[in-house]
């Protein structure tokens, strides 16, 4: 399958948002398609976790638009899924992994009951090798497996477009790789994803585009353009923290 | 014991007479049944929203609406002006904490100003037929029919909004972002939330009072939350808690004319106590209990891993000084391990002398297998140094399941040795094959061999070991004794000077078979 003609598309063009006075996201646009496993990358604190948070609606937007399809993405919510970050989910929530990943699929009407949640998140919970953890406790698994769920809650919500911030972040490897190969395999099945990730050298090999976020401003494009040794020391030489790349 | 008859007799006396007698106890039956069940199913999604005090806020700021609603329009204005500040309260926390500030803070600010403005209307214009000692205590045997009522359709609402829109608020509850994202309607179910909150709040006011609502919006709850790992049946022992809380509050209430509110919260705080010093798994006691079991556990382990080594590897005889001495435990300790492994049919004794019996001997030799197994995992596998196993070793054996063992020894390809030479039991071997070799201490210049075993006992000794490269099939051959120690030559190379502590912890298999001993005899210390 030609990844071109793949017949979904995100457009986003001249977002801003603030917080307060400080403008945190500042006219970014850029466009991809279906197929396509995008980064989002950029030093720590320029607002990468916000740019999708703007763009998915949990921030207001002060100005510019997001779409799919050609259709504003807030009246299409059944075709998004989210991954936030793993610190912001209350792991001590009393319920198993079997029922975190079913409650993704919740009908905006909200009604309805779960049964067999097991049988149902079987599935997304065998992909993620965690089919032996269904009926534990979430607070009993350790960082890689919440991710790793995080994710089956995602892939059980059969969405288009996946969201996920910073999936990677004190990871264990295995747990990685499995990550990577299942937003691989969604890929390959036409789905679009965006990863915020901090990570530059994988971000180099793992990614078909990549938005580089510096103070607000952003560029798109492949990642071997856009993750140019000088682009990136450009980027993060104004960063609150400033990072060594190899 | 009392008979059938006569406890049917006493429950009837203590809990159904004054039900047949008083209307009132038949009102106040009716109204905590139904509080007990409306608020402990609300406790529960403030308890795993993290936000018990959001109950308190609204519970303050009633006051308010109730002393502006008698202002307004008497009695009349009473319930309404409750009704409409608790959901005003709700609204402004969750403005003032858009604004930036933290919610518990925001919570606080509100529900004292409101709570203050109250009492000061209350403390001015002094309203006739309300008794600030029941609005804010409780008065649960003053509920007239009306209060049923109200109560019944407050109830009804609650349980129909939440068995209707549960998926909604579980995915609300747990992780807004993600549902908001989804398309469910958050800021709806939020507001949907603080209005049942409120109406639940004004309802109890009748039966606990605006001080101690706040007990029943987060103890049955919390309480529930050390027993159950998920929502749904998490809020069904919540409402036994609140059902049973309100019962035992209302007789207490009626027996020793304490005020209903507090007696309730008592019997309230009783239930979350005893629930937190006994939940399984998660309670105080059991907790201490399971530990303290799991120590028995290890320690008759060890014994009985030791009676089988000392008796079948060794050769010795295994008396429980021995045993202690070996150990390093004190006696007393060892007599009390033996007790229980006797008792458990794994050990028999005479005081003197200990042997295992059949099942006891099965045991050890699995749990040796399964310490040399992962001696060998960690070793081989996970490069862990030899003079650091041990402990590791110790640490993980009491946990490690039988399955995982025996993927170990595949994956190992099912060694004869753990890294220190002890040989390894085999699933279809009987006990142990003794170790075989003569310990270098007894081995006399001009003699030498391969090492066949070093003890792992001290692990100071070890290391001095792993740094001479005395190590199992190293070769050493004995050249001298000085007053220091023996001479010998490793592997053909260096000589070194070893101590008798060490010479006594290798043991050699002889290249001339001049000396041979099989059953090597270590000092029985």
């Amino acid at each position: 399958m030609s990844r071109d003609d793949v017949g979904l598309r995100l457009e986003v063009s001249g977002l801003s948002a603030s917080y307060g006075a400080a403008r945190v996201v500042d006219n970014v646009s850029f466009a991809c398609h279906g197929g396509q496993l995008v980064g989002i990358i950029g030093p720590n604190g320029v607002g990468k976790s916000t740019l999708v948070k703007v763009m998915l609606g949990l921030v207001p937007t002060a100005r510019g638009h997001v779409s799919l399809d050609g259709e504003s993405l807030a009246h299409q919510p059944q075709r998004v899924a989210y991954v936030p970050q793993r610190a912001e989910i209350d792991w001590d929530y009393p319920t198993t992994a079997a029922e975190l990943v079913v409650m993704g699929s919740t009908p905006r009407h909200c009604t309805g009951w779960l049964t067999r949640p097991v049988a149902r998140a079987a599935d997304a919970l065998q992909r993620v090798g965690l089919l032996a953890q269904a009926t534990l406790s979430i607070s009993e698994l350790s960082g890689g497996q919440r991710q790793r769920v995080l994710l089956a809650r995602a892939l059980h919500r059969k969405a288009d477009l996946i969201v996920l911030d910073e999936p990677f972040a004190a990871v264990d490897m295995a747990s990685e790789a499995v990550i990577w190969r299942e937003l691989a395999r969604l890929r390959d099945d036409g789905k679009l994803l965006l990863v915020v990730h901090h990570d530059i050298v994988s971000a180099r090999d793992r990614f078909d585009a990549c938005v580089l976020l510096a103070l607000g401003s952003a560029v798109f494009g492949p990642p071997a353009a856009v993750l140019a040794p000088a682009a990136v020391q450009c980027a993060y030489a104004n960063a609150p923290q400033a990072v060594l790349i190899a | 014991m009392t008979s059938g008859p006569a406890a049917m007799e006493m429950f009837d006396q203590i809990f159904i007479a004054p039900l047949r007698e008083f209307g009132f106890m038949r009102d106040g039956l009716a109204v905590v049944l139904m509080i007990g069940l409306t608020a402990s199913v609300l406790s529960c999604l403030l308890v795993v929203r993290r936000q018990a005090l959001m109950g308190d806020a609204i519970s303050h700021s009633v006051l308010l609406g109730v002393a502006v609603g008698w202002l307004v329009a008497r009695e009349a204005g009473v319930l309404v002006g409750a009704m409409i500040a608790g959901v005003l309260s709700g609204m402004a926390i969750t403005f003032i904490e858009r604004s930036g500030v933290k919610l518990d803070s925001a919570m606080g600010v509100v529900f004292t100003a409101t709570f203050a403005l109250g009492l000061a209307i209350i403390s001015v214009v002094r309203p006739t037929g309300i008794d600030l000692f029941h609005v804010l205590l409780g008065n649960v045997l003053g509920v007239a029919a009306d209060d049923v009522l109200r109560t019944a359709v407050v109830c009804v609402l609650v349980l129909g909004v939440v068995l209707l829109l549960f998926r909604g608020l579980q995915f609300w509850s747990f992780d807004p972002q993600a549902a908001q994202v989804a398309g469910l309607p958050t800021r709806t179910l939020h507001y949907v939330f603080t209005a049942l909150l409120s109406a639940t709040v004004v309802v109890s006011i009748q039966a606990v009072g605006i001080v101690l609502v706040i007990a029943m919006l987060i103890t049955p709850g919390a309480t529930a939350l050390l027993l159950v790992k998920r929502l749904a049946p998490m809020m069904a022992v919540a409402v036994v808690i609140g059902v049973a809380s309100g019962v035992g509050g209302l007789y207490g209430s009626y027996y020793l004319d304490v005020a209903s509110g507090p007696a309730i919260v008592l019997v309230a705080s009783a239930l979350f106590l005893v629930t937190l010093l006994l939940a399984p798994r998660r309670g105080v006691l059991w907790r201490q209990w399971a530990q303290r079991r799991a120590r028995y556990a290890a320690l008759d382990d060890d014994v009985l891993k030791d009676t089988m080594l000392a008796a079948q590897e060794e050769g010795l005889h295994t008396s429980p000084a021995l045993l202690a001495s070996r150990l390093r435990l004190p006696p007393k300790v060892v007599r009390k391990a033996l007790a229980r492994l006797r008792g458990a049919g794994l050990a028999r004794s005479n005081g003197a002398r200990v042997a295992l019996t059949e099942a006891g001997t099965r045991r050890a030799t699995e749990l040796v297998r399964t310490q040399r197994l992962l001696e060998r995992y960690l070793h081989d596998v996970e490069h862990i140094p030899l003079d650091h196993i041990r402990p590791e070793a110790d640490r993980r054996e009491h946990e490690i399941s039988a399955d995982a063992i025996e993927v170990m020894a595949n994956l190992l390809g099912h060694p004869r040795t753990d890294p220190h030479g002890h040989p390894i039991p085999q699933l279809a071997e009987d006990g142990l094959r003794r170790i075989a070799g003569q310990s270098l201490e007894a081995t006399l210049p001009g003699q030498g061999g391969r090492v066949s075993m070093i003890s792992d006992d001290r692990s100071d000794l070890l290391g001095e070991m792993v740094r001479l490269g005395i190590l199992p099939e190293s070769n050493v051959s004995v050249l001298a004794e000085g007053p220091d120690g023996k001479h010998v030559r490793i592997n053909e190379g260096a000589v070194v000077t070893i101590s008798s502590d060490i010479a006594s912890r290798v043991f050699v298999m002889p290249r001339l078979r001049a000396v041979v001993g099989l059953a090597p005899v270590r000092e029985a210390a």
